[in-house]
């Protein structure tokens, strides 16, 4: 079986599940996990940048409010994710208190370079799309957005345009739209033949496959990154599935979890730059994230993967 | 208004926060107004003691009080507190209000003349007052932190139930008077079952079903043969 294998550094990756394991024993988010292998990374089509395939999404997870406890245990979360090499962090106005969250998170946190910031415009009206990001910017307390996407395809005409100006002007370095659960699929791939893209966001997942049709296939034809939300299918996955024994072949790809076996499925993808999975616990990122270490699946493994799911 | 409807387009994401959350918003408004929520629960014990006892309250006096905390809780509690983590509490903060508004305009109005209690069914609305009072201190015996429930007439569920009750023990109630409530009771009692907050959602099914037994209530009692 041809596997693909990614760069290793010091630590070998039995030595970071054990790490991991016994944060999870003791319940507590190690002091450092500094000494991780290197994630699988990937390249971004439009700029040749490297960037970690595993980022965290935000949704429902970050949005806690003020409550400090609550905060507190979220900062451990991200804490665990920037250690353990963690890409991309997505969000969005949309979510409540979660920029809010990630902030007051950064602000007490040394973000590593390989971290990016991707949030979103959701809302009508240039003047509105402008004041709404650049209130996104206070919230997160950075200067720059890595990723700026447009939510759900809201006014994507007027906030593309602003999106390429405040390229050029430097504030983002990104552009990308989003969708999700399978909507607007047609209208979303028009716009990925009409307009430049740095990123594409949808829903992709072992048992949501609705983008391997047309939008996966034409992101890798245009050049343009794909993000993919949804990599548990918020959760769904585990209730479904998580009762039931992992395949026998898990072990050929270094899968231990379900969560890593989710992940690797996604990751896998030729045409997929990271997947960004959203958990407000520390054990659940420390799985999380072990699933861009080792071996992953190549094509035909990742038919036996949809195959066995679709046995059970 | 695309982007609400983008929302509302998928029942998964109608709650964009957990249990846990809510009752850390819960225990941070608690803290914050305790004192509010202290003299809201004394006003709760002095009009269950007077109706207890068989006074007649004047009507103006308790819709004024009722319309004070729908004020207080659409302008403090959904719009500082709830608001934090829900894009939708601006929205239920407004029916909050206006629901202060209709009350106190029924204060001001037909309600100078009306009584509170001696309705045909005053044990029910009695029932229903008490339970107000007692549904957060039962939730917290049950489990639940003491500081992360709802005492009476400060959180959305137990202002419900007071107001419920109130209706209940008004002579020729004003029920139209209280559709904000009703509206923001469907809301909260969908809130709750999401959540896996399940007494407080069969507690307002019961006090749907209370209110919608009051007409035949009436009846029945007019058709009892009078004592002669
Ligand atoms: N249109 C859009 O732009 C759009 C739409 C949807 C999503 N997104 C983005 O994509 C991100 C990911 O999607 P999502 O949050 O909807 O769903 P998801 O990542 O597929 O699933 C999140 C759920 O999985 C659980 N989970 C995570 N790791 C786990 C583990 N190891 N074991 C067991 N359970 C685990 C989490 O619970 P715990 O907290 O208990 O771990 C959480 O309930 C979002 O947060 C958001 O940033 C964007």
């Amino acid at each position: 079986m041809k596997c693909v294998t990614e760069p290793h550094a010091g630590i070998t990756r039995r030595g970071l599940m054990r790490l991991a394991g016994s944060a999870m024993l003791a319940g507590v988010a190690p002091r450092s996990w500094a000494r991780a292998p290197a994630l699988l990374q990937r390249t971004v089509p439009s700029s040749g940048e490297s960037i970690p395939s595993l980022g965290m999404g935000t949704w429902i997870t970050f949005n806690v409010g003020n409550s400090m406890p609550l905060r507190l245990q979220r900062l451990d979360v991200m804490r665990a994710f920037l250690e353990l090499g963690g890409g991309m962090i997505d969000s969005s106005p949309m979510y409540g208190s979660a920029q809010d969250v990630i902030g007051f998170c950064l602000g007490r946190l040394e973000a590593p370079s390989a971290m990016l910031s991707a949030t979103k415009v959701w809302t009508r009206g240039r003047d509105d799309g402008i004041a709404q990001m650049e209130r996104s910017m206070r919230r997160w307390g950075v200067d720059t957005i890595d990723v700026m996407q447009v939510h759900n395809l809201v006014d994507w005409r007027t906030h593309l345009d602003t999106l390429a100006d405040w390229k050029a002007a430097g504030r983002i370095r990104y552009v990308g739209i989003t969708t999700s659960h399978g909507m607007r699929h047609d209208a979303f791939e028009d716009i990925m033949r009409s307009r430049h893209l740095d990123f594409v966001q949808f829903t992709y997942n072992v048992l949501d496959r609705r983008a391997e049709a047309r939008l996966l296939p034409l992101a890798a034809d245009r050049g343009i990154g794909v993000i993919v939300n949804r990599p548990f299918q918020g959760g769904r996955l585990f209730d479904k599935l998580a009762h039931r024994p992992l395949p026998d072949f898990a072990g050929e790809i270094d899968c231990e979890t379900w969560a890593a076996f989710f992940l690797k499925f996604v990751i896998s993808h030729p045409a997929v730059t990271c997947a960004i999975p959203a958990t407000s616990r520390v054990d659940h990122m420390g799985e999380n994230m072990r699933a861009g270490v080792g071996r992953q699946p190549d094509a035909p493994l990742r038919r036996r993967m949809v195959d066995y799911v679709s046995t059970l | 208004m695309s982007a609400w409807l983008d929302l509302l387009a998928d029942p998964e994401r109608l709650l964009m926060f957990t249990a846990e959350v809510y009752r850390a918003v819960l225990a941070g408004y608690n803290r914050a107004a305790f004192v509010v929520v202290a003299v809201a629960a004394l006003s709760g014990v002095a009009l269950s003691i007077a109706l207890l006892r068989g006074c007649r309250v004047p009507a103006a006096v308790v819709y004024v009080v009722l319309a004070a905390l729908w004020f207080w809780l659409g302008g403090v509690f959904h719009a500082v507190h709830f608001a934090q983590v829900n894009l939708a509490a601006p929205w239920q903060a407004v029916g909050a209000l206006a629901q202060g508004v209709l009350l106190s305009w029924f204060a001001f109005t037909r309600g100078r003349r009306a009584k509170i209690g001696g309705t045909v069914c005053a044990t029910g609305g009695l029932a229903w007052l008490v339970a107000a009072l007692l549904f957060g201190p039962a939730m917290a015996l049950a489990g639940t932190p003491w500081d992360a429930v709802g005492y009476f007439g400060t959180a959305p569920h137990t202002l419900g139930f007071a107001t419920g009750a109130v209706l209940i023990l008004t002579q020729r109630a004003p029920w139209w008077h209280a559709l904000p409530a009703g509206v923001l009771g469907i809301v909260d009692a969908g809130t709750a079952a999401m959540l896996g907050e399940r007494a407080i959602a069969v507690a307002w099914l019961l006090l749907a079903l209370t209110l919608a037994s009051v007409p035949w209530c009436r009846r029945r009692r007019s058709r009892l043969p009078t004592a002669s």
